[in-house]
């Protein structure tokens, strides 16, 4: 099975111009726009689009807030979802198995179910226009609890009981033995949330109203709703969103793809 | 999505053990449970909070006539028997939500499955090209939904130059009310396909190589191989792929909605999550939206549970 490259080739093409075009109408001045056909390439590059925009708009700061919300999100579903899958993996206690079939039942809720009380609760507790809201309520992962446990039960006993033997408290264990040996499920936990949180629109706007605090997405909508015909301006802050997660996209690859198999694995 | 829940996990042995101690067994136990609860209780209470708090909430909110800033009247299943019977909007949205199932799910899948069929090569540099198939799956969907607005443009966008090379248009593809739809499914098919790919490329590659040798030997051509081989045992991927997709397509497209046609021309594009936003937070109308989310909750169950109950027994789990 199987084809040449010129097909594959014309299937990349399918697959990237859409960013190519964007990068292209990015770097075009105005009247190489809108001309018909097409023009591939623009004459000069006009970087001025880009710092226009730069400076009309806190892009910097959508980055920097996307950016550590990612990271203190990510954080917490990976300590919350190891350490739960530890308990569940490697510990026996009074209604683990019911608690786990819980969290499992989680899987089927569809986001539209916790939206509105989400909202309220988080009006409640005063969190609206701030990132507590977009950090804390992201922590909990329960796929990765399901994940990580899988990746846990795979490790063998023995080297648990070394340890214990050394007299290894369970954190001990969990932190030295159990950890350190599941590197690459962590990473796929952590890319996949990477994926959920930097990528996640409809919550981030109905939690933010003041524009320095909005993330990548929202900011982008604003830029699309404020300048929704001038497709320069549009184009350069669409290429500026798209460089850091295509950078980490690049940077853990591996992780992506075995994070969609893994995903498709549960089935 | 229960494989291996089954296996309680490593329990035997350790219970086993914890037998042999003897006298020892019960201070462990009890070390093991206090242990077992300090690990789990951070999940916990992040789960009880998050998701058993908020779904009780959610229906209880959804039997209210309540705009948040005002009180409430509790009204019993008042929104639901709205929203059900009384409402054409919500008729609407939830018919072209189906309709995007149709036009995303059967063509994303089709068309998946060829190109990791394109791509279970061992072609020099093939791991260049999956990685650019993959690309669209990862970014945010706002980021190519500007994008596709820009390739829609009636006057100068690249999707008319290309149909132009055929004769056809051009087309207000955004602004004409019988094309939103297809427009916008036909965007997310784009990004899903990396998605559907790599399921499928999976699939193919756990298929033993000896069947096709096999068949070849016996002079099965390549569709004979495909009927025979490639395509019974894809059948567990296949019907995953099916679930899941089902799942998403039934919440209803927001991001694109939202970013590219605000529902419109009209209401040619209202999906369920765009008109049940619209409701809770133009409208202020938050029980009726709780009560929204109660329907397509119920609807997702039912889609899945008629899958399993009349496509499950179809799928093939013998990789012989």
């Amino acid at each position: 099975m199987g084809v040449g490259y010129g097909a594959l080739i014309l299937l990349a093409v399918l697959a990237l111009t859409p960013f190519l075009w964007t990068i292209s109408t990015s770097l075009k001045n105005i009247d190489e726009v809108f001309v018909y056909p097409p023009q591939w390439l623009p004459h000069h590059f006009k970087w001025a689009n880009y710092t226009t925009l730069w400076n009309e708009l806190p892009l910097g700061r959508w980055i920097w807030n996307s950016s550590y919300i990612v990271v203190l999100a990510v954080a917490g579903k990976v300590v919350l979802a190891s350490t739960a899958a530890f308990a569940f993996a490697r510990l026996r206690f009074p209604g683990r198995d019911l608690i786990f079939y819980a969290f499992l039942s989680a899987l089927m809720i569809p986001w539209e179910v916790t939206l509105i009380p989400g909202f309220v609760l988080m009006r409640q507790l005063g969190w609206i226009d701030t990132h507590y809201a977009l950090i804390v309520p992201s922590m909990g992962d329960v796929f990765g609890v399901f994940l990580l446990r899988q990746s846990f039960m795979s490790i063998p006993r023995e080297l648990e009981d070394a340890a214990r033997i050394d007299g290894a408290s369970h954190f001990m264990v969990y932190r030295k033995v159990i950890l350190p040996l599941s590197i690459p499920a962590l990473a796929v936990v952590a890319v996949l949330g990477f994926m959920s949180v930097w990528n996640s629109f409809i919550w981030p706007l109905i939690m933010l109203n003041t524009t320095s605090k909005y993330t990548l997405p929202v900011g982008l909508q604003l830029l699309n709703s404020q300048h929704g015909t001038d497709w320069t301006v549009l184009m350069a802050g669409d290429v500026i969103s798209l460089i850091p997660v295509v950078f980490v996209y690049l940077a853990a690859q591996k992780y992506f793809v075995e994070g969609i198999t893994l995903t498709g694995l549960k089935g | 999505m229960t494989d291996g829940v089954h296996d309680a996990p490593g329990s035997n042995p350790s219970r086993a053990r914890a037998r042999g101690r003897g006298a020892r067994k019960s201070r462990w136990l009890r070390r093991d449970t206090i242990a077992g609860y300090a690990f789990v209780a951070p999940s916990l209470i992040h789960f009880l909070i998050f998701t058993v708090y908020l779904m009780a909430s959610s229906l209880v909110i959804s039997t209210w006539v309540w705009d948040l800033l005002t009180p409430h009247h509790e009204r019993g299943l008042y929104n639901y028997r709205t929203l059900l019977f009384h409402d054409p909007i919500f008729r609407t949205a939830f018919k072209n939500t189906l309709l995007l199932a149709l036009y995303t799910i059967p063509t994303g899948m089709a068309l998946g499955l060829l190109l990791a069929m394109a791509v279970n090569t061992k072609l020099r540099g093939i791991g260049v090209f999956r990685t650019a198939y993959f690309l669209p799956v990862v970014v945010p969907v706002v980021a190519t939904a500007i994008i596709f607005r820009w390739l829609y443009n009636p006057d100068f966008g690249l999707v008319n130059w290309v149909f132009a090379q055929f004769g056809v248009g051009p087309h207000d593809w955004l602004g004409n009310p019988s094309l939103a739809l297809p427009a916008l499914a036909a965007m997310s098919v784009w990004q899903g396909l990396g998605w559907t790919m790599t399921f499928f490329l999976v699939g193919l590659q756990a298929i033993p190589r000896h069947l096709y040798e096999a068949a070849e030997v016996d002079g099965a051509g390549r569709w004979m191989r495909f009927r025979h081989i490639t395509w019974p045992l894809l059948t567990p991927i296949t019907f995953f792929i099916l679930v899941t997709s089902t799942i998403g397509s039934l919440q209803g497209a927001f991001d694109q909605v939202y970013v590219m046609t605000q529902g419109g021309p009209g209401y040619s594009t209202y999906t369920n999550s765009f008109y049940l936003y619209t409701q809770a937070f133009r409208y202020f109308h938050y029980g009726y939206a709780a009560a929204y989310a109660w329907v397509v909750f119920l609807v997702i169950a039912l889609a899945t549970g008629l899958q399993f109950r009349f496509l499950a027994r179809r799928v093939n789990y013998d990789f012989g």
